[in-house]
């Protein structure tokens, strides 16, 4: 529902006041609702549209409408202000000093999964003194009093460190050193792939270039596919781009549906087009090339530039039969473009002269060209009405040379010439010959909808009498001439439902002392009709 | 329906989420001292309203605030602080003013803070860009933002189309860290119920995070008893479908942005617009949101006479007392309740005026038919004269969704023509649009079935020598949703479409007119009612996606003291993908009717027209 489109958009701005003419009137307000319907008058959803806006009307003025509204705002929604802001910034803070060769998971305090983004510290990197600097405190009592907050912490009492403690530290002392130089040793070699994966995950520094093998390399793609986070995937599927052969690469690309895709989209959004390009022929999927291209070639703003890239993407594809329908629909774009263009030189030519009447009293306030070929079609059943068909303009060569259904065209023409208010063309155009020359009245679209059209353009009411006679559906027929007053098909249409009661209720419908009014009397003095009532 | 109030189980508070986001904010922006320039990601601006306002931002050292496009930023401070969604067209934006500053030879420190979290590849772009050594970067975790007291959402609607069409998993880290820091607050959650593979793997994700986070000591009890996590694609046809709950029509006709609607002069009837928070702590709102439309007017009418009684008491007042006692306690609540009053009042009125214009009455007929599979030709007819008639592009789009996804695809001839038909009303270019509904496998031709044994032998042979490439292919088709089966087995139509009861309903279907009853929501109900699968595997095959299920033994001792003893009847739903407000209304009438109190969480709340427009190939 967002906005009107593009399409919408440029057929209505052809004419002035031309709004109305796509505003469909509601079908038939006296059906039944579906919903709900204790109401009298027009319902939706089992509200009625008199009703609610009384009460709305009501409501406002109980107090000035503006006075309700004008002050303490307090459900605006505003920059709120807020004084109450607590000072710890502690939550989801960074508690990352533990950088041991031997990957530890975070602890977190505040409970929730914290990430030391801020920490630039490579990963390997062993920091001894907090885990021995507690063992090893000496209780320092030496100080006296102001007693800091310092000495608070360390005020642990003393305690006789026994022989086997000390050969406990010791044993420590000697497994950290040779995790030391095992953390040493590993900022070279390669963490399990897993653990890198955790990292990047988790937002921690890591490190992908001591994965030197192939087998490593991949080895970290698929952990990074298994563990299913898309920054991971991207980032080593990237990472395997840049460090192998283009060979290797693709043949193991291939294997991993799920890379693909990341790294896809990753183009899509680096613009590297035509390395996707490349990437989308590797992997043969031809729609996908087909589309980007297109999408490429919808670049140029002007018609004339679109159709001839347009016209380039049909060239390149047109061995590919799987893409026949497609390119069909492109190559009828460009067509349509040129055609466009072709009516426009001409019509500005005849909108100059000033002798046209149509162009004179409705100048076209948009552009022809890269409106859709409904649209098009509209124009020309507007202007070009009455053209013989081997002109381009002409309404009935573009529904032949585009190959459009008889509804299509019926919408068009009918719109157009309603909104110039031409009902004789109307006539003919609704009126179909048979095959003994005699002719009968025919709307593909419909009579309701021939009626619906007619009305909204302000129709007189005989014209609009004359197709509610051709609706079939007589409940149908009556509802819609009732709305649109058309007295007499009221009348004809209760008799041939034989509805008595009805007819009489219509009486004081009619004007006093009208035709119909006379119409009706006689109808009701009628002693042949086998009323049912 | 009950009105007054809440009843039954009492849910967590989702508060402390917003406090959280709201102090690490603070956190980042005091962490570099002195007064900065902010430039906000547009895609931002609403939902951070929720947790933070302009005067906070000021009050933490903001100077000027910008919105994140094309242009250069001035601004007078010599710091810049950038608060972008992580993505990497935002972040080569940022590159690219970081760069033209350096040209002008301007000075400045750079932070950048992503939210939800920081991504390696847009690291990546800032080292490609040649800028990483001039910026600091952090992050904002900010996930789950409360919209209500049930209604959590991430506020990322661009997930749906990065997930389901592009098959980027990138957001899927960040939707998992939503239910660790959901279970580091409110207790970890025992029994985990999912649907799709989208959801299988936020489960591992969330599972990996927790293990690494440890056994963890603190107090929290287990708030939370049960956690569905459910992908969109399980069921696509209700978001399709026209809302006609009130909150449903508010987001359709109005749009809902955040969890606030913004109302225009004619439902003021003033000529100003009026932004207002929509939200359970509106009294009248509440008793109104659920409903369906035909049910709220009634409402609306009886409480405002009874505001006026109220009003005319002051003629009454005896005593100096009384009428101070009436001033100071009664007016304003009376006002405010006449406020929001008049403003629902005009909102149904232009509701009621939206819907009366056009063919809204066959548009609903039209659904209806598509839900219940009956007279499809005569539905066919209808989209394809509005897709003649140029109609709203959107809509139509909508109803074709519709129409294959309930259909399971359309038969060759029908799928060509109305394809065809659309594009020369509306344009070829959107040659794109249909392009990528039909990798979504919302709008695809049927396989034809003729298609003799030899053939089908044939083609499989050409896609296995065709090798790994064709297995892509297969995982890219969609597994066909056989919508009317389900249908069937869950009994989403009620029998009765006549005499429906909609003022005090006792089907979910009420949602709907009485046409239908959600899919998603009908699901949850079965399997939670089962705790688990068995029984419904019949129904799971018929869905894309596998499921799963995690439950925690009742008799473990696991129950902390801490627990709330009504947790095993709070359910957090997860919508992956969006979910609709008509999903929402459905799974509070679940819960009134079975006990249960639901927590609704999604990426983001969505509806028909911003499904359809999300995965747009052109404009």
């Amino acid at each position: 529902m967002a906005g009107k489109d593009q399409a919408r958009m440029a057929a209505a701005a052809f004419t002035a006041d031309d709004e109305d003419y796509w505003e469909e009137s509601a079908v038939s307000s006296s059906k039944k609702n579906m919903f709900d319907d204790e109401e009298e008058g027009f319902t939706v959803l089992g509200v009625s549209e008199n009703k609610a806006a009384r009460l709305s009307s009501a409501l406002r003025s109980t107090v000035g409408a503006d006075a309700l509204f004008a002050d303490d705002d307090n459900d605006d929604i505003t920059w709120e202000t807020s004084s109450n802001i607590s000072n710890s910034s502690s939550h989801g803070s960074i508690t990352s000093d533990y950088r041991s060769a031997r990957y530890t998971p975070p602890t977190n305090r505040s409970g929730s999964l914290s990430t030391s983004s801020s920490s630039r510290s490579t990963a390997a990197t062993v920091t001894l003194d907090n885990s021995l600097s507690v063992q090893f405190n000496k209780p320092k009592m030496t100080r006296s009093e102001p007693m800091s907050l310092e000495d608070a912490i360390v005020d642990v009492p003393a305690k006789q460190v026994t022989a086997t403690e000390v050969s406990k530290l010791e044993t420590e002392i000697q497994f950290l050193r040779r995790q030391v130089q095992l953390g040493e040793r590993a900022r070279w070699t390669s963490l399990p792939v897993k653990e890198t994966i955790k990292r990047i995950i988790l937002g921690q520094p890591y490190s992908l270039e001591a994965y030197k093998s192939l087998q490593d390399k991949l080895a970290l793609l698929d952990a990074a596919i298994k563990m299913h986070d898309g920054d991971a995937i991207t980032i080593t599927v990237l990472f395997l781009k840049k460090t192998v052969r283009k060979s290797i690469f693709q043949q193991e690309l291939i294997k991993r549906p799920v890379a693909i895709n990341h790294l896809i989209h990753f183009l899509w959004c680096h613009y590297d087009l035509d390395e996707l390009e490349e990437l989308y022929k590797m992997l043969r999927r031809m729609e996908d090339v087909f589309v980007l291209k297109y999408k490429q070639a919808l670049a140029p703003s002007k018609a004339a530039g679109r159709a001839q890239s347009i016209a380039a993407v049909v060239r390149s594809f047109q061995h590919d039969s799987s893409l026949a329908p497609d390119s069909t629909l492109l190559l009828e774009q460009c067509t349509l473009l040129q055609r466009q263009l072709q009516i426009e030189e001409e019509d500005k030519k005849i909108a100059a002269g000033g002798k046209h009447p149509v162009f004179k009293d409705h100048p076209p306030k948009a552009q022809l060209p890269l409106t859709p070929l409904t649209t098009t079609l509209y124009y020309c059943s507007f202007y070009h009405y009455n053209e013989s068909d081997s002109s381009l303009s002409s309404p009935l060569s573009i529904k032949r040379d585009f190959q459009m259904s008889d509804k299509q065209y019926t919408w068009s023409a009918l719109n157009a010439l309603a909104k110039l208010h031409r009902w004789k063309e109307i006539e003919a155009l609704l009126t179909s010959k048979n095959w003994f020359g005699g002719t009968k009245m025919k709307a593909c679209i419909g009579f309701e909808k021939v009626v619906e059209i007619l009305s909204k353009q302000k129709a007189p009411v005989d014209i609009l009498s004359k197709y509610l006679a051709y609706i079939e559906d007589p409940n149908e027929r009556l509802a819609l001439a009732a709305k649109h007053k058309c007295h007499r098909i009221v009348v004809d249409t209760l008799i041939q439902l034989k509805d008595r009661a009805a007819l009489e209720d219509y009486r004081l419908k009619t004007p006093d002392y009208s035709l119909e009014r006379q119409y009706l009397i006689t109808a009701l003095n009628n002693s042949q009709v086998k009323w049912k009532n | 329906m009950a009105v007054s109030a809440v009843l039954g189980p009492k849910l967590p508070d989702l508060q402390y989420l917003k406090r959280l986001a709201r102090d690490q904010l603070v956190h980042l922006l005091e962490s570099s001292p002195g007064r900065k320039d902010l430039v906000i990601d547009p895609d931002l601006m609403t939902p951070l309203d929720r947790i933070a306002g302009a005067s906070l931002l000021k009050q933490h050292g903001v100077d000027k605030i910008f919105k994140l496009d094309r242009t250069k930023i001035h601004g007078g401070c010599d710091q810049l602080v950038y608060l972008v969604r992580s993505k990497l067209t935002t972040t080569k934006l940022i590159a690219d003013q970081i760069t033209a500053d350096i040209r002008d030879n301007r000075k400045r420190k750079y932070k950048i803070i992503m939210t939800p979290r920081r991504l390696q590849v847009c690291d990546m772009v800032l080292e490609h860009e040649g800028v990483f050594g001039l910026v600091s970067i952090e992050e904002l975790h900010l996930d789950l933002i409360p919209l209500d007291r049930d209604l959590l959402s991430m506020e990322l609607p661009q997930f749906f189309r990065d997930y389901f069409l592009h098959g980027d998993q990138t957001w899927l880290a960040s939707i998992a860290k939503s239910l660790v820091n959901i279970q580091s607050l409110f207790g970890p959650i025992p029994n985990v119920y999912g649907q799709g593979r989208c959801a299988k793997m936020v489960a591992d994700m969330v599972d990996m995070m927790m293990s690494e986070l440890g056994e963890r000591q603190s107090p929290v009890g287990c708030e939370i008893g049960h956690l569905f996590l459910i992908d969109r694609d399980v069921d696509y046809v209700t978001p399709l479908c026209t809302q006609v709950t009130y909150e449903g029509l508010l987001d359709d006709i109005f749009g809902i942005k955040s969890g606030s609607v913004e109302f225009g002069p004619d439902v003021t009837g003033t000529d100003k617009s009026i932004k207002i928070m929509l939200s359970g702590e509106d009294e009248v709102f509440r008793a109104i949101r659920d409903r369906h439309f035909s049910n709220v007017f009634g409402f609306l009418s009886a409480k405002a006479k009874e505001l006026q009684t109220s009003y005319d008491k002051r003629h009454n007042l005896k005593s100096v007392q009384d009428m101070k006692q009436f001033v100071s306690e009664e007016l304003s609540n009376l006002k405010k309740q006449h406020k929001a009053l008049t403003l629902h009042i005009g909102a149904c009125e232009t509701i009621t005026k939206n819907k009366s214009r056009g063919d809204f009455e066959e548009q609903m007929r039209t659904e209806h038919g598509l839900l219940e599979g009956v007279d499809v030709r005569e539905c066919i007819n209808f989209i394809e004269e509005s897709i003649n008639r140029q109609h709203s592009r959107t809509e139509v789009l909508r109803l074709l969704c519709m129409l294959s996804s309930t259909q399971g695809g359309l038969p060759s001839k029908d799928y060509k023509s109305l394809k065809t038909q659309f594009l020369q009303s509306y344009g070829t270019e959107h040659l794109l649009t249909l392009h990528n509904l039909k990798k979504l496998g919302l709008f695809v031709e049927q396989q034809a079935q003729d298609a003799t044994a030899n053939k089908l032998a044939d083609k499989m042979a050409a896609k296995l020598t065709d090798g790994m490439a064709s297995l892509q292919l297969q995982l890219q088709l969609p597994k066909k949703s056989q919508f009317r089966a389900v249908s069937r087995k869950l009994n989403l139509i009620p029998k009765s479409a006549e005499n429906f009861e909609l003022r005090n309903p006792n089907d979910m279907a009420y949602v709907f007119s009485g046409a239908y009853a959600p899919l998603s929501c009908k699901l949850i109900e079965q399997v939670l009612q089962r705790e688990g699968w068995t029984g419904v595997e019949d129904i799971a095959k018929l869905l894309p996606g596998d499921n799963f299920v995690h439950l925690k033994a009742k008799s473990a001792k696991g129950k902390a003291s801490g627990s709330n003893p009504d947790s095993d009847k709070i359910v957090l739903v997860y919508f992956l993908g969006g979910c609709s407000y008509t999903e929402v209304s459905a799974l509070r009438f679940l819960g009134k009717q079975k006990g249960y109190r639901f927590l609704v969480a999604t990426t983001a709340l969505t509806n028909g027209g911003r499904l359809i427009e999300s995965v747009s190939g052109w404009k």
